[in-house]
C-alpha cells in the first residue's frame, strides 16, 4: 500500500525518485490524483518555500523540490486530462527583455512555475515586445514574467506592457516582472502586476494574481 | 597584455561556489555537493578563462577619470576611493567562451540545478580570474600600491559606460562582445578599472560605499546578515 506521506516527503527532501515510485503506486491503488496534489504534493512546496524564506533552505533545494514534483505531475497529467482547470494553475509565458542575456533567474522562475503546477512557456533570452504579445495570444496565457538583469534593459519592460495594450489584451494578462536591478517601485512605475525578487516569491505572486 | 589560463591556476576553492550559491557558511548535502563536484571537474577540461589589462595615464577630475582624450564618469564614489591614483589599469577578464558554450546547451535543457550551480561557478571563476589578474598587475608594477576594481553598473557608475571603457580596450578583448544594451558576451565577464600609486586608498572594496539600495547584493547582505543574528 503506497505511504502517502513518502509523497510529501519526497517533495519537501526534493526525492525525485521517492516522488515518481510513490505516485505510481498510488495511481495502481486508484487513489483520487487530486488528493494526491493538494493534500501532499502542493503541500509539499508550501514547506520547503515556506523553509526557503525563513532562511532554512536553498535555491538547490527548491530547484530539487520542483524537480520531484514536475515528476509526479507528470504522471498524474493523463488522470486530469478530464478536468483542465485542476490540471493546470494557468499559463505563464516568460523571458528575459530585448538587450539582455542572462537566463539564471529566469529560469529558476521557470523550475519552480512549472514544479507548482503552472504550465510555462519559455521564450529564452533576448525577447523582444511583439514576440511576448504573441506568444501570449497564441497560447492565451494568463500571466506574462518579464526578467532583466541590467539598468540599460530594465527600461524595456515598459515598452512590452505597451505593446500589451496597443494589442489591446492588457487587460486579458497579469505581468509580472523580476531581475536584481529592479524594484517594487519600479515595477508600479511601468504599470505591471507585481514584483517578486526570487523564485518562490514569484510562484506566490502568480497564485495571488489568479487568485489561486 | 591578454593572457589564457588553465581553471587549475585559479585555485578556485568549493567553498567560495557554496557562497555564491547562496549558502553562505553553510555547506551543502550530498547530492548538491557531488554536483559542485563533477562540474568542477568539467571545468577543469573545459574551461580557458582570460584575463587583459593595460596600464594608462590619467587623471581624477571631480566624478570622472580623463583618459587621453576620453572620460569615464565614475560617480563620487568610485572617485573618491581612486583619489591619488598616478596610473590606471583599465581591464577585462572572462570565464571564456568555452565555459559560455556549456552554459548555453545547459539552457536548452530542463536541468536547472545544473544551470543553476554552473552559472555560480562561473561567477567564481569571472572574479577569481579578476583576481589573477591583479597578481599580475603587481607584478608589473612593484612597490606599487592599487585600490580594489571597480565596474561599471556598480556603485553608481552606469553600466552604460561599459562602451567607453571598451573603446580604449584593444577590439574583441579576450573574445568579449558587447551588445547594444552594453552586456558582455560570454556573460561571465568582468571589466572596470583599478588605480595605482603609493598613496592610493587600499581598502577592501564592498556594499557600505554603494548608495543603490534596491541592488540584490545588498539584499542578499541583508539577507544573510539577519539570518545569522537570528540564529541561536
Amino acid at each position: 500500500m503506497a505511504k502517502l506521506t513518502d509523497l510529501y516527503d519526497a517533495i519537501v527532501k526534493g526525492n525525485l525518485e521517492l516522488a515518481v515510485s510513490t505516485t505510481k503506486e498510488a495511481l495502481q491503488e486508484n487513489i483520487d490524483p487530486q488528493i494526491l496534489i493538494s493534500d501532499y504534493l502542493i503541500k509539499g512546496m508550501e514547506e520547503i518555500g515556506a523553509q526557503f524564506e525563513a532562511g532554512k533552505a536553498y535555491v538547490p533545494n527548491l530547484l530539487m523540490s520542483a524537480r520531484a514534483m514536475k515528476g509526479a505531475l507528470e504522471l498524474l497529467k493523463p488522470y486530469m486530462e478530464s478536468n483542465k482547470e485542476v490540471a493546470t494553475l494557468g499559463k505563464v509565458v516568460i523571458g528575459t527583455v530585448k538587450g539582455d542575456l542572462h537566463d539564471i533567474g529566469k529560469n529558476l522562475v521557470c523550475s519552480m512555475l512549472e514544479g507548482c503546477g503552472f504550465e510555462v512557456i519559455n521564450l529564452g533570452v533576448d525577447v523582444s515586445d511583439q514576440k511576448f504579445v504573441q506568444a501570449a495570444q497564441e497560447n492565451k496565457a494568463n500571466i506574462i514574467c518579464m526578467s532583466a538583469l541590467l539598468t540599460t534593459t530594465m527600461v524595456y519592460m515598459k515598452e512590452v506592457i505597451k505593446a500589451f495594450e496597443k494589442a489591446g489584451i492588457r487587460d486579458d494578462v497579469k505581468i509580472m516582472v523580476g531581475g536584481a536591478p529592479l524594484s517594487e517601485k519600479f515595477a508600479k512605475e511601468i504599470g505591471a502586476d507585481g514584483y517578486s525578487d526570487n523564485a518562490n516569491a514569484a510562484v506566490t505572486l502568480a497564485r495571488k494574481l489568479l487568485n489561486k | 597584455m591578454e593572457q589564457v589560463l588553465r581553471f587549475e591556476e585559479l585555485r578556485l576553492t568549493k567553498k567560495s561556489v557554496y557562497t555564491e550559491m547562496g549558502y553562505g557558511n553553510e555547506t551543502p548535502k550530498e547530492p548538491v555537493r557531488l554536483l559542485v563536484d563533477e562540474l568542477f571537474n568539467k571545468a577543469g577540461t573545459v574551461v580557458k578563462p582570460r584575463f587583459y589589462f593595460q596600464v594608462s595615464e590619467g587623471q581624477i577630475d571631480q566624478d570622472r577619470i580623463i583618459c587621453n582624450s576620453l572620460i569615464l564618469h565614475v560617480n563620487h564614489t568610485i572617485a573618491t576611493l581612486l583619489k591619488n591614483s598616478e596610473k590606471f589599469i583599465f581591464f577585462a577578464a572572462t570565464a571564456g567562451m568555452e565555459y559560455q558554450e556549456v552554459h548555453n546547451e545547459l539552457s536548452k535543457g530542463d536541468d536547472a540545478l545544473t544551470l543553476f550551480v554552473w552559472d555560480a561557478l562561473g561567477s567564481c571563476i569571472a572574479e577569481a580570474t579578476g583576481d589573477v589578474m591583479e597578481k599580475s598587475v603587481e607584478a608589473e608594477l612593484p612597490g606599487m600600491p592599487h585600490t580594489n576594481r571597480f565596474s561599471p553598473g556598480y556603485c553608481g557608475w552606469h553600466v552604460s559606460e561599459q562602451k567607453i571603457l571598451f573603446s580604449l580596450l584593444p577590439s574583441n578583448v579576450c573574445g568579449i562582445q558587447l551588445n547594444e544594451s552594453a552586456l558582455m558576451y560570454p556573460i561571465k565577464s568582468i571589466s572596470g578599472v583599478m588605480g595605482a600609486g603609493l598613496h592610493v586608498d587600499t581598502r577592501k572594496y564592498g556594499c557600505q560605499f554603494c548608495e543603490l539600495d534596491t541592488c540584490y547584493k545588498k539584499r542578499l547582505k541583508k539577507r544573510f546578515d539577519h539570518e545569522t543574528q537570528t540564529q541561536p
